[in-house]
This record gives structure tokens, C-alpha cells and sequence, in this order.
């Protein structure tokens, strides 16, 4: 999973709309499908989204908002409900040894590709098999990295033998990155990506009908499909025709565009944007708060003197008060985080709230107590001549949702509250990712999506953010570990409560600044549209249906 | 041969070849200039995963990236040589289909962006050459408004009355016709400044030109004076322009796809850039290139062939 989500932002004029505008967007939409208010099966949508997905194939995609799209084509082999549990979808249930490492799957035996192929337990092997072997260059072979055997005893009972046991493995498995494809579409490699080929078969309730790059692509019914989860609300095919995702990176020409009637779905909404989505009639919809928070990632490592002083980033974390900022940038449309988990994970953390933040008395007390005493000309604390300054660097592509301001406004109040210089600049990607790689890296504001916190300490942190120093954050990386391997749920909670509290309270290498969320609205006459707890992202379109305005 | 088709084989080989050096160097110094840029091909295809153990191997390996610099360097010429332009880092597909898919709405939206300039610029200086003096600079504000508004804002403005207020017009895509005529009136906006303001001028000094008296002299009516003598002439001048007007094209492009969502070469260049796509971005530039040594063979041939002239100077 990538660091980066949304690519590109431009300025684009916000501007009130007239009657004229909100008359468009309730006359016309898609062409309706029951026209009442109970779900109807027929019609089509365009849903404009802001990134087109870099590849289809769901072992080489690359960004998370990409699995919006590709959850119409592939089925998992489990669902992750909105609670954080598993439930049957392409297994029709499953065992788990005492010890945790050996998982035993029963496959659903009504389960074709759109293809025409059956999908068995040897299909389901292969594409587990083909992710895991990292010659084969998925990023997603890690998700895989506790499996040591998978055999297919017979055709539709899988199993999964494990080193040691993965409490992350049902996570990874509902995951869209190992959504299932006919193994005939495997040996294409990354040649899979491109859908024109036809050659990509999932088990979705979508396929693709039409792709032209760089502009849209076109889903049609799979009218074969009968397996959608219990949870989905309803069964058999999708309810419409056809949806067709339009790719449109400008954040307020999507919402021009759902406004003037052009589109009836869009992903990723403005939060300035939302009281006039709301008052033109629209509905708007923000998504759960499950993936891990926009914070600064500060390296703790003595390549980035001063901060390996654990006061100095307390200090940073106490010296500005969150929500004045966040009620301020965001007017309400966006929650402050209190963590590095999202509050509506399981394993959130609630007893970090109040447990930090806004003290600015006890910031400066830190400081001082560092040998931060002395002031420049310009106000900024020094010590031996040298200024206290912290150099935040996030690349310029990924910037979005107004977290530029956001961060200014952090450096307003560490300059006022502190005396401390935030230095803030929006470089390239590839200059950031550079000095990640070296370890020169000083603050990255980083969003992490919806991921398994405990492979994401092991992975993200020990080993991409810190994997070139001499620093770990020793404690969360050992709950990690144990967290990673319990075989009971209270183990579990305890050791991912204790990852939270050592990288925000202890080490406040994580200073946690808001809820990082993925948002849609609709037109007055598009329902059921919602999320997919297993990325946070929009789901599906196949609960959609078309109804009366 | 005769001398006259001898001499013509030279002119056309010492085209071709000089077309050649242009395009190596073009890439040349594309390639080093995107290998000189900070962070490393691996770092930004793997993302969080670059240290994962093996996985940077895995790609050094198959991109090729584990060779000395020179060896890909010429391993690339070589390909190009084949008319092979490799596989796109980051979209995973091959550059030639990426490309042969991203061409067309490029061109489309070039040559309808030239058409409209073209027929409004030749317009206006038909029916404004003998205006009053105020009426004209006026005029020549309007063009210089036309010319210097930034495109991103222009097109904006478009979108917002044009299609989200009014709706006449689709926001985004390529799909219709009509999606091609607000990125068109945006991106011909600056081009029609440039010629309008070129074309009047030129109009203007060769009114006292001894062919206009003498046309003057046969009683020849005002507009078809200017529609059939002046504008021509004008127009001709004008094709010293086309460098201009194909940077203008090019960069105007970049813009225009990226506010209308449009797909397109301008977008695939600047995303490959951010991606650090080394194989789409110097496809891109190697077609840019192309353009450039085309337009230019063609404006000097029209030009020769219009103005005889000029051949005598070159000999």
C-alpha cells in the first residue's frame, strides 16, 4: 500500500451555485432504474472518482483508493465487517487450530469466474501462491509472510499453515489485495493490469465492459453473481446495469460536476465543500474512521539531532491546541485524531484522549529543561547559538484536504506557544522518499490508510521509516510482535493499546492530527452507496440502486 | 538524376540527418536530466515497501536498474533504434500502447484548438483592418488579456458557467465531441492572442504595399482586398510563428488535460514526472521532439514552395 493517495490539486475557484444549477441536479442523474423507493434492479451511474487506478490486476494495484474500483471484479476469500469481524464470503466458514497456525477453509462449491471457470480450492491456492512468491514482485507479498504451506486437500477445502499465529491473516485475507482471479490471468504477470485484455476474471459482481485510459471505465452487471457476503443487504446480481467510474483528479470540478448533474457519485468531497453539498440537496456520506490518522511521523534518530531528545518532540506534541485548529480549518467536517488508530478501529485506544496535548506550560517547561533557553532575533529558541527548528517535509503530490494550512497553522502556534520553527516545504516525491530511504528525513506528515497496525509497526515503521538509523521504537515494536502472534482477543487488545501509547505518549514519534477518512456524495436519487470495512474506502457499486429523488 | 533531383536528395538527407541529432540530444538530455533528479526509481515504485527484504532487488532486477547507467543508457538507444520504447515503470504496461492510447485526444484537442485560433484571428483582422485607431487597441487589449491569463484560470472560468452552471458542456472526459469544446476554446485562447495579434500588424504595414495600390488601382472592393490579398500574404508571415504556436500547443496541453480531465499526452508527461516514469517521459519528449523537427521541415518546404524566392537566397 502506498503512502501517497491522491495525486494532483489544483485551484479551482469555489463558487455558490444558483437555482438553475440545483435544478439541473435534481432533474436529471442517470437513467432511472425501479423509481420508487425500495431497491430496483436496472440503470446506470457515472461516478466520478480522483485517481484512476494504476493497475487492475489486484496484486499489483497500487494506491488504496484504487480498491474502490477493483472490489466490483474480485471477491476475498472472507468479508471484514463495519465491527472488525470476519464473515463467510467465497468460504463458506472456517476452522482454526488451538496453537493459531493452521486455518482450514471450506470454499462455497457455486462460485464461477466470469470467465465461465469454477472457482475451486486449487484456485484459490494458486493466487496465494503466486502473491507470496516475491519474485514475482506484488507488493502484497508480505500480507502473506506468516503462510509457510497451502494445500488444497480437495476442491473446496483450503489450507493454510502458518509459522505462527497471524492475527492479522483474516484482515489480510478480506483484503481487495487478495482478491481472488482465475490463475489462467496469473502467468500474465503485472501483464494483468491492463483490463482491455479481457484477460483479468474475478468473481465480482461487476466486469469490465469498456476502458479508455486516462478518462473513464465502464462495469456491466456480472448477472452469474449469487455469493455476495450476508452483510451486503441483499443477494443475486448487482442491482444496476452498469457503472461507470470517471476519472476527474480535480476536487472541486468533481463536485461541479455532481452539482450541474453531469455525474451521480463522487468520491473524495472538499470538506469546505459539504454545507453547499448538503443544502443543494445531495447526500453526502464521510466514511469510518478505521484507517490510521494524518499525523507527523518525527524521526527519532540521531541523523535528525536535536529530535532524538524525546522532550524536545513531547514538547511539539503539547504545544498547540488541535482543536482549535482542526474547528478552524475544517469547520467541523473532520474529526482530530487522538491516536495513531482510527476511533472507529477495535483496537482503538480511548485512554489517549486528554492524555496529551495543549499544555503549553509543560511544553516550555520541556525546553527549558532540554537547554532550549536563549531566544534570537526572531523569537525562536536557541541553544548554543543554533535555532530549535523542525523540518517538516511532505510531498507536494500529496498534499490535499487543506493539510498545508493545517500544518501552517501548527507552525503559527509552535512559533507563538514555544518559540519553535516549524520549516515547512513541499518537495517532489522521489526528494522525499530519497531521504526516507537515507534516514536524513526529519517529519513526514503521513496518512497509512486502512492497515493491520500491527504488521504496520513491523512494516511502515521499523522497517521503512526507521530502517536506515540506529533508533527503533523498541516498545511498540515488541507489542507489535506480540500482538502480531496472540492467540486470544484481551492479548491482543493490550499489546496494540500499548503500541498506541508508546509511539504518541512515550516516544511521540507519531503525533496524531486528524481522522483520515475516504468521503462520497450522491445525487438525491443514488442509495445505497457506502464503504467497504475491509480498506475504508468507498465500497462497491454493488449495492447501489437507483430510486426516486 | 537530374541535378535539380540530386540536389533535392542532398537538402532532404541533410534534413533527416540533422532530425536525427536533434532527437538523440532531446532524450540525452532528458535522460540525464531525470537520472540527476533526487530519489531513486525503486523508492518510488515500492513506496512504503523499500525495504521490504527482496523486494528492492526484485525490481532493480527487472527494470534493469542493477547496470551501470551507460549500459542503460544505450540499451535504451538500442531500443529505440528497434522502434521499441520499453515498459512504463509505474503503469506497467508498454509505453507504445500507453502512448498509441494517449496520442489522439492530444491531437484532437491541438488541431481544434489551431482551427478555432486560426479562424478567429483571420476574422478578426478581416473585418478590423481600417477601424478607428481607439477601436484597435482596444482590440489589441483583448488579445493581450487572451495571451497572458493563465490557462488553469481560464479553463476554470469556463467550467464553472459553461458546464457547471449552465450545463452546456460536459466537464471532464473525451468521450463526445462536445467534451472537446471548452478544453478547445481554453487551450486556442493564448494561440488565437498570439495570431491575431501577428496577423493585424502584418495586415496593417502592408496596406501601402506596391501589390495593394496596384489592386487598389483595378478597383478591387475593400474586403476583397484583404480576404484575397492581405490575410494570404499575412498568413504566410505568420508560419514563422509555428514554433511558437507548437510550444504554446504543447505546454497549453499539459494544462488544459489536467483541469478538464481530459486524457492525453500533457497529462501522461506530468504524471511520469511525479512518478518518475523515466520510459513514458522520454517517449513523451522524443514525440515532442518529433513535432518540432516535422513542423519545422514543413513550414520551410511551405514556405519555399510559396515564396520562391527564398530559394534563390539560399543557394
Amino acid at each position: 500500500m502506498s503512502l501517497r493517495s491522491l495525486p494532483l490539486r489544483r485551484p479551482v475557484p469555489i463558487v455558490a451555485l444558483t437555482a438553475t444549477a440545483l435544478l439541473l441536479a435534481a432533474c436529471s442523474g442517470g437513467e432511472t432504474g425501479s423509481g420508487g423507493d425500495t431497491p430496483g434492479t436496472g440503470g446506470s451511474l457515472t461516478w466520478a472518482i480522483a485517481s484512476e487506478p494504476s493497475c487492475f490486476a489486484p496484486a499489483f494495484h497500487q494506491l488504496v483508493s484504487d480498491r474502490a474500483v477493483l472490489r466490483n471484479l474480485v471477491d476475498s476469500l472472507v468479508h471484514q465487517e463495519q465491527d472488525g469481524s470476519f464473515t463467510p464470503w467465497l468460504a463458506s466458514g472456517w476452522t482454526v487450530s488451538d496453537d493459531g497456525t493452521t486455518y482450514t477453509f471450506d470454499l462455497r462449491d457455486d462460485v464461477t469466474f466470469s470467465d465461465g471457470a469454477a472457482l475451486d480450492a486449487a484456485a484459490v491456492q494458486a493466487n496465494y501462491d503466486y502473491v507470496r512468491d516475491a519474485s514475482h514482485g506484488s507488493t502484497y507479498a508480505t500480507l502473506l509472510s506468516s503462510v509457510t504451506d497451502i494445500t488444497a486437500p480437495d476442491d473446496h477445502t483450503l489450507v493454510l499453515q502458518l509459522s505462527a499465529p497471524d492475527t492479522s491473516l483474516l484482515d489480510s485475507l478480506s483484503s481487495v489485495a487478495l482478491g481472488i482471479v482465475d490463475p489462467a490471468g496469473l502467468e500474465l504477470g503485472d501483464g494483468l493490469c491492463d483490463p482491455t485484455t479481457g484477460d483479468l476474471s474475478g468473481t465480482g459482481p461487476f466486469t469490465v465492459a469498456d476502458y479508455s485510459r486516462g478518462d473513464h471505465v465502464e462495469l456491466v452487471r456480472n448477472d452469474d453473481y449469487d455469493w455476495a457476503p450476508e452483510s451486503a443487504g441483499h443477494s443475486g446480481p448487482a442491482y444496476l446495469d452498469s457503472v461507470t467510474y470517471s476519472f476527474q483528479s480535480d476536487d472541486a470540478g468533481r463536485v461541479g460536476a455532481l452539482q450541474s448533474g453531469q455525474v451521480q457519485v463522487i468520491s473524495g468531497v472538499p470538506a469546505l465543500q459539504v454545507a453547499g453539498l448538503e443544502s443543494a440537496g445531495l447526500t453526502y456520506q464521510n466514511g469510518p474512521r478505521t484507517a490510521s490518522t494524518f499525523g507527523f511521523v518525527v524521526n527519532a534518530d540521531p541523523a535528525n539531532a536535536p529530535w532524538d531528545d524525546v522532550r524536545l518532540r513531547q514538547a511539539v506534541r503539547d504545544g498547540f491546541d488541535l482543536d482549535a485548529i482542526v474547528q478552524a480549518v475544517y469547520a467541523g467536517q473532520v474529526d482530530r485524531a487522538w491516536s495513531w488508530v482510527g476511533q472507529d478501529s477495535a483496537g482503538y485506544d480511548a485512554d489517549l484522549e486528554g492524555a496529551w496535548g495543549d499544555d503549553v506550560d509543560a511544553a516550555n517547561a520541556l525546553l527549558d529543561e532540554a537547554g532550549w533557553t536563549e531566544r534570537d532575533a526572531d523569537g525562536y529558541r536557541t541553544r548554543d547559538g543554533e535555532r530549535l527548528s523542525l523540518a517538516v517535509t511532505y510531498d507536494a503530490d500529496s498534499v490535499r484536504d487543506q493539510r498545508d494550512t493545517l500544518i501552517e497553522a501548527v507552525q503559527d502556534q509552535l512559533k507563538t506557544n514555544l518559540g519553535v520553527e516549524l520549516a515547512f516545504s513541499t518537495p517532489t516525491w522521489t526528494e522525499v522518499s530519497a531521504s526516507i530511504a537515507d534516514g536524513s528525513w526529519s517529519v513526514y506528515p503521513a496518512t497509512f490508510g486502512k492497515t493491520d497496525y500491527a504488521n504496520s509497526v513491523l512494516g511502515t515503521w521499523a522497517g521503512y521509516f526507521y530502517a536506515a538509523g540506529s533508533y527503533q521504537p523498541t516498545a511498540a515494536v515488541e507489542a507489535a510482535t506480540t500482538a502480531l502472534t496472540a492467540t486470544d482477543h484481551a492479548a491482543y487488545t493490550t499489546a496494540i493499546d500499548a503500541v498506541q501509547t508508546d509511539l504518541v505518549l512515550d516516544e511521540a514519534v507519531f503525533i496524531p492530527l486528524t481522522e483520515s477518512t475516504f468521503q462520497v456524495a450522491t445525487a438525491a436519487e443514488v442509495h445505497g452507496a457506502g464503504f467497504d470495512p475491509s480498506s475504508g474506502t468507498p465500497d462497491s457499486a454493488y449495492g447501489v440502486w437507483l430510486g426516486r429523488s | 538524376m537530374t541535378d535539380t533531383g540530386r540536389a533535392l536528395l542532398r537538402v532532404v538527407l541533410r534534413r533527416l540527418a540533422g532530425a536525427l541529432v536533434v532527437l538523440w540530444a532531446a532524450v540525452t538530455v532528458t535522460f540525464v536530466g531525470l537520472r540527476a533528479m533526487p530519489g531513486s526509481v525503486e523508492d518510488v515504485v515500492l513506496g512504503v515497501h523499500a525495504n521490504d527484504p527482496g523486494l528492492r532487488e526484485q525490481v532493480r532486477d527487472a527494470l534493469g536498474l542493477d547496470r551501470p547507467v551507460l549500459v542503460q543508457y544505450l540499451d535504451f538507444l538500442a531500443g529505440l533504434a528497434r522502434g521499441d520504447l520499453g515498459r512504463s515503470y509505474v503503469q506497467r504496461t508498454d509505453v507504445a500502447d500507453l502512448i498509441g492510447s494517449q496520442i489522439g485526444p492530444t491531437v484532437q484537442l491541438a488541431v481544434a484548438a489551431l482551427l478555432i485560433a486560426g479562424v478567429t484571428a483571420w476574422l478578426v483582422a478581416v473585418l478590423t483592418v481600417d477601424r478607428p485607431p481607439a477601436s484597435l487597441r482596444l482590440l489589441s487589449a483583448v488579445e493581450m488579456l487572451a495571451i497572458c491569463v493563465p490557462t488553469f484560470w481560464a479553463g476554470s472560468l469556463l467550467l464553472l458557467l459553461l458546464s457547471y452552471r449552465w450545463g452546456w458542456f460536459p466537464a471532464a472526459g473525451a468521450g463526445s465531441p462536445s467534451a472537446l469544446v471548452l478544453p478547445a476554446l481554453t487551450l486556442a485562447l493564448p494561440i488565437g492572442g498570439i495570431l491575431g495579434q501577428f496577423l493585424r500588424e502584418e495586415v496593417a504595414r502592408r496596406q501601402h504595399d506596391p501589390f495593394v495600390l496596384s489592386a487598389r488601382a483595378r478597383g478591387i472592393s475593400p474586403l476583397r482586398l484583404r480576404t484575397v490579398h492581405l490575410v494570404p500574404h499575412a498568413a504566410v508571415a505568420s508560419l514563422t510563428l509555428a514554433g511558437n504556436m507548437l510550444g504554446a500547443l504543447i505546454g497549453g496541453a499539459v494544462v488544459v488535460e489536467t483541469v478538464f480531465g481530459r486524457p492525453g499526452l500533457g497529462r501522461t508527461a506530468l504524471t511520469a514526472v511525479q512518478g518518475k516514469d523515466m520510459p513514458v517521459l522520454l517517449a513523451v519528449v522524443l514525440i515532442v521532439a518529433a513535432a518540432y523537427v516535422l513542423v519545422s521541415a514543413v513550414v520551410d518546404t511551405a514556405a519555399v514552395l510559396i515564396d520562391p524566392r527564398l530559394q534563390e537566397v539560399r543557394r
